[in-house]
């Protein structure tokens, strides 16, 4: 009798463990794509547990309370395009509209572990896209510039892959530009990236991300932080928002991969 | 005491939807349309029983619809009332000069999902145009229809407004009553999300400026050029359940609580 009860307790203290968990995770300010063109911000994300089209990608692991989001090719993925299975930072719920300036500045921290990952047919691993800080030009400047529809690339990506990240941005093709220009795609080119120091492979790892006063630093666990801060950080004047979650970078057709997320929190100064 | 509660709710509920003034349209027929004075027995009413119903736990109106029926103007099939100023009568209407008020406390708590997963949407409020005899025949129509100068959606857990915009603001009088003188505007959300729960929408139409409000918190205005020139119409107010989908098994449901107009 007393193991039962005791058997029971435990059985009890693990839900509430896990409930406990599952709360950390606050959906409220992001926006879900799945690789089937699904999309949920605010109320219906808010009702992702119910939702039998999410389920497959997307779902809470009742063990450990962390979200799992799942990516493999689905009838609605583009044969052209990666499989996208993303979060995107909404500062305001529902709207795409309201985004965040370098100098305005914010810091994403989030804890995360790829468990499962597909291979291609040399037998090197997939990559995927795990965290980006994605630019676009506001209706503001698209009418001062004449366009018709934004201007968008990423400023920073974080992969993972060969079983590191991989950290890769955007640099001025010329450091002598100005004006207008700097809002341009053409002015603009992805760097080689690097390396993080040590390899994660399969193990959690925590990242934050803090932009500050214009400056950008990256803390890969207890590394020492990579700090970005030359006129490739000063002269960008896009507005910008954050994007996290298993963006698989493979059109082969059985690639597949799996990262759980515990920890995902935003903060923008000011806001609450 | 408790089901004594609950009795005098559905009674208050059921007050609080003066059906005299309402014709309701349900997707089954050809379709089929009640109005004043049969209305009011909708309870008994088996025709209208699996469309327009009273819920009995919370005495609202519920309207339901699936692709079936629709009307000859339309595509989509729709359990919806037609606001009639003079029960039974179709041809006494209100301009923007007149003005209007419709408020209506509701609830959009069960609807599809397409092949992807987007929720299917729904119109659960409208301010519809009319065009009178003469203008039917001036431009040659063979009936009275004229766009909607006002649509309400009920759009993935929000409320999302869609009005009508003049394609060439110096069109002529005779020109702008014809259907295709008017294009949609681009629409907007209100930034509080609804989701399944309850909520407040009015409309008021006063000396030809429309305005919507939420919860009694966010309003949008519309006035200017094209609600000026709108006032060559007619309108009546519908509400209900004016489902946006032809997909196969889909459906949706909508609860009015209260709904009350005022000229």
């Amino acid at each position: 009798m007393r193991i039962l009860t005791t058997a029971l307790f435990c059985f009890c203290l693990t839900l509430v463990f896990a409930q406990e968990k599952s709360a950390s995770i606050d959906l409220t300010n992001w926006k879900l794509e799945l690789p089937t063109g699904y999309k949920a911000s605010d109320w219906k994300l808010s009702n992702f547990q119910n939702d039998r089209f999410v389920k497959p990608f997307f779902r809470l692991d009742s063990l450990d309370g962390s979200l799992i989001m799942e990516a493999y090719p689905s009838e609605g993925t583009s044969s052209s395009k990666y499989t996208r299975n993303t979060l995107r930072e909404q500062m305001q719920e529902g709207s795409n509209d309201v985004n965040w300036t370098l100098k305005q500045g914010g810091i994403l921290t989030t804890e995360f572990q790829v468990t499962e990952m597909s291979k291609d047919e040399n037998g090197k691993f997939h990559r995927t896209l795990l965290i980006q800080i994605d630019g676009k030009t506001t209706e503001k400047q698209n009418k001062e510039l004449g366009l018709e529809k934004s201007v968008s690339m990423p400023f920073l990506k974080i992969y993972w892959q060969d079983e590191s990240l991989r950290i890769t941005r955007r640099v001025l093709k010329d450091k002598s530009t100005v004006g207008d220009a700097l809002l341009s795609k053409d002015s603009w080119e992805e760097d080689d990236g690097i390396y993080s120091r040590e390899k994660v492979g399969f193990e959690k790892v925590k990242i934050k991300i803090e932009v500050k006063k214009g400056k950008l630093s990256i803390f890969i666990n207890d590394e020492k932080p990579i700090v970005l801060n030359d006129m490739s950080v000063s002269q960008w004047y896009f507005e910008n928002y954050f994007t996290v979650g298993n963006y698989l970078q493979s059109k082969d057709e059985n690639c597949r991969s799996v990262v759980k997320y515990f920890q995902l929190e935003v903060f923008h100064k000011g806001k609450k | 005491m408790l089901l004594l509660s609950v009795c005098t709710f559905s009674v208050l509920s059921a007050q609080n939807i003066d059906l005299n003034h309402w014709k309701i349209t349900i997707p089954e027929g050809k379709p089929t349309e009640v109005g004043p004075p049969e209305i009011l027995d909708f309870e008994n009413n088996p025709v209208l029983k699996p469309f327009f119903y009273r819920d009995s736990t919370d005495g609202a109106l519920v309207f339901y619809a699936y692709p079936a029926g629709t009307t000859r103007n339309t595509k989509y099939s729709r359990s919806e009332l037609r606001e009639q100023m003079v029960p039974g009568d179709n041809k006494v209407n209100w301009t923007f000069e007149q003005g209007g008020r419709m408020r209506g406390t509701l609830s959009v708590p069960k609807v599809s999902q397409n092949s992807v997963g987007d929720y299917h949407r729904v119109i659960i409020m409208q301010i519809h145009g009319r065009l009178t005899n003469e203008q039917r025949d001036l431009i040659g129509e063979d009936d009275n229809n004229a766009p909607p100068i006002l649509k309400i959606y009920w759009d993935e857990g929000r409320i999302r407004v869609k009005t009508k915009v003049l394609k060439d603001i110096n069109a002529t009088d005779e020109e702008i009553l014809h259907d295709k003188a008017w294009g949609d505007d681009k629409g907007r959300n209100f930034k509080e999300v609804v989701g399944t729960k309850k909520f407040t929408l009015e409309v008021v139409v006063i000396k030809g400026k429309m305005t919507i409000t939420l919860n009694d918190k966010e309003t949008f205005t519309y006035e200017g050029v094209d609600m000026e020139r709108w006032g060559v119409f007619e309108n009546y107010f519908k509400a209900g359940n004016y489902f946006q989908s032809r997909d196969e098994g889909s459906f949706a449901y909508v609860k009015y609580y209260e709904l009350e107009v005022s000229h």
